[in-house]
């Protein structure tokens, strides 16, 4: 567990980006994101091992894997949309950052269809 | 560990920020808004692998086809 790297990290990139942002502030907003795509890189093998570890635990409980890929694509769009709309905000764009949003709103709506199709045949199939 | 990166782009932007001002100053403004754009170029290609680095690794980790 690499707290202090990541700690360090952040703090040293937050001051690299106030230096550019003061001189130039599209570069300021390209260091941000490159500071940020760095933390997310650092991130990312730990959220893997987790992601794994839920699997298997799911495996075991007998949870069907269809709705488990599911879950793991509705987590990887909010993921990157959020990404995204932050550094729209971050560049002070926040029509962008909305509209940004609404994409990923629509996205995973458009993933958790099948699954509220599934429940809806399952309930109307309760019925006498 | 990947924080180089971040200080070649802060290199790059302080020289294009003297280039700009220099040329500013010897009377070309032209020239200085070529100087900053081809900076802010610059910084943006180094950016882009990374970018497309993470997207692919998002991809594979969330099995996002």
């Amino acid at each position: 567990m690499d707290v202090m790297r990541v700690a360090g990290f952040s703090v040293a990139s937050a001051a690299t980006v106030l230096l550019l942002r003061r001189m130039r502030p599209e570069l300021g907003l390209v260091a941000a994101l490159a500071s940020g795509l760095f933390l997310l890189g650092m991130a990312l093998p730990m959220i893997g091992e987790m992601i794994a570890s839920i699997n298997a635990m799911a495996e075991a409980g007998g949870v069907k894997s269809a709705y488990l890929t599911q879950l793991m694509k509705v987590a990887g769009v909010s993921l990157l949309m959020d990404f995204a709309a932050q550094t729209c905000r971050d560049a002070g764009e926040d029509g962008l950052a909305q509209k940004t949003e609404l994409a990923g709103r629509v996205m995973l709506m458009l993933l958790a269809l099948p699954a509220m199709q599934a429940l809806l045949t399952q309930i109307l199939a309760l019925s006498p | 560990m990947q924080i180089e990166l971040l200080f070649q782009i802060a290199g790059v932007g302080v020289l294009t920020t003297v280039v700009a001002a220099i040329l500013q100053r010897s009377g070309r403004e032209e020239l200085a808004t070529l100087s900053t754009v081809a900076g802010l170029a610059i910084v943006l290609l180094m950016v882009i692998n990374l970018l497309s680095e993470l997207f692919t690794s998002v991809r594979t980790i969330f099995q996002l086809y």
